[in-house]
């Protein structure tokens, strides 16, 4: 353990600090030379750093394809990832063993996009619920069913759905079960990947509210993962925003929505449809799609897109800065005399650690 | 249900289904209970289980066995040969609007009983704008589109007798033998122009006496696809037979699906699928005149069509394959475009791409847009007129200033506080309680009563009937039939 503390140091992780994810990268190996080695990658995750304190939530918005879901999952080490760090409660998630890792597991849950293909058809919901409880012999049996409908209650489910199938609920509830299945753990971080977006609007609300209800209780902490600008603004503290794989910008929730600051987040916020008629928006409308992250383009890799692009966009990648209030934004555009407080240090970087099959192709 | 009773129909369908509604009423409303309400929920376990709405195989098939009987009926009519056009050829009620619906019932016949998927709608959709249709999923918003374009799933699926969908058409005329009626070019003074006739290889016919043959020459638009004479006619479609129907889909209504991905073929070239529905229904278009239009329609939609032609669906993206729809829907220059949840499956900036596109391609082809989606969003942006459906009723409509502005009943008000919305923070969103009753065997009373906040005494009783606000606005809730005076109000 003596390692994982020197690196910590260098993390420098406040003891509010619950998750810290620093240089975290997937690469998915797309293409494979005649024995079988990777020769090109996918980069879904390409260095992505924040922090969560302790009780708060963090909303990372982005399209579909930027890597938001290969994020959330990589830091619960459900894909093994290529390179960086997840510490988890001053614990390398990346380094534990598989034993190690199935402790850690009632701490750290998923509440997943799907509530319709996430759920065993053929199981109880009760059994939904309470396998991972079994499973981690959290209570014991005799008190099993009492924990059950507990959890349940707390997340507005009768004690009779115990013995009933997924089938018989509308999407809303199938929700409520995969929630109660997140938290019959009593984990302390949940990753939330995009839990509202299957649903209609009326059945929304009641999820988003369950979910801070639920948080004020558990005093959970939250990865809300979402394409939904407004639902993000509205359940999170902290946001980050993700283009193409790389955290663009990053604030406190009030700080970005009133000052957006990389041409990126300008657009999203202008793209989303406000429910007034009175309002006519100021569109800034993004030519194009999102490029493949399979062949990026060279430089900032928004370039393709941005209505302020420059020569310097093209070639050079910006870094992730701060420019005061904790708002770290990636892009030329900003002076360069803030880069006092650099996200980055040089130093740190060349001790990063990649498995040996990409560091090859890094270096190259 | 009480829409079609009133009515005196020329058969007893309606009654009879009312009938059997009364038989299976008992377990109707189990039904209903069982359909995860949370608060509906304190009775014991075992009992429950038993009543739960699980349907017997006897009564299964006794409501299958009725089913048939009825679709049964209903095919029969829809596929009989030559269907005389005085069956529906009809007038519109406002010449200014391009599609009215009255009174419309689309039921479904499932083994578990009758779903009454829409019942009773009418609203109409005035030329040259775009009515925006909104609701929560299976509240009947994609069925009302579907009905328009006739493609209801049959034969479960069915419009009932004495629904009108009135469509404003623009039809080629046909002289006696049933051909089309040319165009012909004309010079300044009026008369018709004439040209040699020309065979195959360009060189020119003679006639008999060494002269060549003239003949007149037919207009062409700027793709050389020749113009043929047209009227207008209003069709019901609810009564249309198929094969005249078939003349109506893709030509003078297009639609819009949901999943780009999935409404085009993945076997077949854009250019080609574009073509197609070019050669199919405008009389006289060559494959090179067709060929020329595609590529008119694509670059209308952003899309450079030297790449885009000769490619595969798979090869393009979900924003530029919803562009190709646009492109192909426009393709024959529709009275109506329904675009039944355009943008649900894009991402925001590419939906603010397709929004700006579909708002700027309705003002070139001055077509009026149908737009289905449950984005309130969307709607404020793109609508001029707002329906509120709720359970397959209309529960609240108006312009789209009156609906957001000024909402009268408790759904529009509870949906429009439930949406989260960007820089309006508040502390906690409000939530209607529970969820969509069970569509088999809705109750006569108000649908919405089990999970409205504002609930009074009345309504228990029927089904409210329509409260006019102001000229455009209308709304169905107990809470302002007795007070009209103080209903422009807001509350």
């Amino acid at each position: 353990m003596e390692f994982a503390r020197v690196e910590n140091e260098k993390l420098n992780i406040g003891p509010d600090d619950i998750l810290v994810v620093s240089h975290l990268k997937k690469y998915f190996p797309i293409a494979k030379d005649f024995f079988g080695r990777p020769t090109r990658y996918l980069r879904a995750v390409d260095d992505v750093s924040f922090k969560v304190k302790r009780g708060k939530t963090i909303g990372i918005v982005g399209e579909s394809g930027c890597g938001k879901t290969t994020m959330g999952r990589s830091i619960l080490r459900l894909h093994d990832i290529t390179g960086g760090r997840v510490i988890y409660d001053g614990q390398d998630v990346t380094m534990l063993r598989s034993k190690e890792m199935r402790n850690l597991r009632t701490q750290m849950q998923i509440i997943f996009q799907d509530p319709y293909s996430s759920l065993s058809p053929r199981m109880p919901v009760g059994h939904i619920i309470g396998e991972a409880v079994m499973v981690h012999k959290l209570v014991k049996k005799s008190e099993y069913r009492d924990y059950v409908i507990e959890i349940m209650r707390k997340c507005g489910l009768q004690p009779h759905h115990f013995d009933r199938y997924p089938h018989e609920f509308s999407g809303g509830q199938r929700q409520r079960i995969c929630i109660a299945r997140a938290l019959a753990l009593k984990p302390k971080l949940v990753i939330c990947d995009e839990p509202v977006s299957a649903l209609d609007v009326s059945i929304q609300a009641q999820v988003i509210n369950l979910l801070e209800d639920l948080q004020k209780e558990m005093g959970l902490t939250y990865v809300f993962i979402s394409h939904d600008l407004s639902v993000v603004e509205h359940i999170s503290n902290e946001v980050g925003v993700m283009y193409l794989g790389n955290l663009v910008e990053k604030a406190s929730r009030d700080d970005l929505f009133s000052n957006p600051m990389h041409p990126y987040t300008e657009a999203l916020f202008s793209a989303v449809p406000v429910p007034d008629p009175n309002i006519k928006m100021n569109r800034i409308l993004l030519k194009g799609d999102i490029p493949s992250p399979a062949n990026p383009p060279k430089g900032c890799k928004f370039h393709t897109r941005c209505p302020k692009c420059m020569d310097v966009c093209r070639e050079v990648v910006p870094k992730l800065l701060d420019y005061g209030n904790e708002h770290f934004v990636a892009c030329h555009l900003y002076p360069q005399d803030v880069k006092n407080t650099l996200i980055i240090d040089e130093k740190e970087a060349v001790n990063e650690v990649y498995s040996d099959d990409v560091k090859s192709e890094i270096i190259t | 249900m009480s829409d079609i009773d009133k009515k005196p129909q020329e058969d007893s369908m309606a009654n009879e289904i009312s009938q059997r509604e009364v038989v299976n009423q008992g377990k109707a409303v189990q039904n209903a209970s069982t359909s995860t309400d949370v608060k509906s929920e304190a009775k014991p376990n075992k009992a429950k289980k038993d009543k739960s709405g699980y349907i017997s195989g006897k009564e299964s098939r006794s409501i299958s066995k009725e089913n048939n009987r009825i679709t049964r009926m209903y095919e029969k009519r829809k596929n009989r040969k030559n269907v005389p056009e005085s069956e529906y050829v009809t007038q519109m009620k406002d010449s200014g609007n391009i599609v009215e619906f009255e009174n419309l019932h689309t039921y479904f016949f499932t083994d578990a009983g009758v779903v009454k998927a829409v019942n009773g709608v009418s609203f109409s959709i005035p030329q040259g704008s775009t009515v925006g249709v909104v609701g929560e999923s299976g509240c009947g918003k994609s069925v009302t589109s579907l009905s328009l374009m006739q493609l209801v799933q049959r034969p479960q699926g069915q419009i009932m007798e004495g629904s009108e969908i009135r469509f404003k058409s623009t039809i080629y005329k046909e002289d006696e033998k049933g051909s089309q009626i040319p165009i012909w070019e004309t010079d300044a003074a009026g008369n018709v122009r004439q040209s040699q006739k020309l065979d195959k290889k360009g060189n020119p016919i003679l006639g008999a006496d060494g002269n060549p043959i003239m003949e007149n020459v037919q207009k062409r638009d700027h793709n050389d696809i020749p113009m043929y004479e047209t009227e207008e006619r209003v069709y019901n479609i609810a009564k249309m037979p198929i094969n005249k129907m078939r003349k109506v889909r893709g030509r003078e209504i297009s639609m819009i699906f949901q999943e780009p991905m999935t409404s085009l073929n993945p076997v077949f070239r854009i250019g080609h699928q574009i073509d197609e529905v070019i050669l199919l229904h405008m009389p006289g278009a060559t494959k090179k005149s067709a060929k020329n239009r595609t590529y008119e329609m694509l670059r209308l939609v952003g899309i450079i069509p030297e790449i885009v032609y000769s490619k595969y669906p798979h090869e393009l993206s979900g924003g530029m394959r919803q562009r190709v729809i646009i492109a192909m829907s426009l393709a024959c220059d529709p009275k109506l475009i329904i675009a039944d949840e355009p943008t649900t499956a894009l991402d925001v900036t590419i939906q603010a791409q397709i929004l700006e596109l579909l708002r700027n391609v309705k003002d070139k082809i001055s077509g009026s847009i149908m737009l289905i989606t449950h984005d309130l969003g969307v709607i404020a942006e793109m609508a001029d007129f707002v329906v509120v459906m709720y359970a397959g009723k209309i529960i609240e409509i108006g312009t789209a200033k009156e609906i957001f502005d000024n909402p009268h009943h408790p759904y529009t008000i509870g949906l429009q506080k439930s949406k989260p919305v960007v820089n309006k923070r508040v502390d906690r969103l409000y939530s209607i309680p529970g969820s969509v009753p069970n569509p088999i065997g809705m109750p006569d009373h108000c649908h919405f009563a089990g999970r409205c906040d504002k609930k009074i005494g009345a309504c228990q009783g029927p089904y409210p009937g329509y409260t006019q606000i102001s000229p455009t606005h209308k709304v169905a809730c107990h809470l302002y039939l007795n007070n009209k005076d103080n209903s422009g109000n807001n509350d």
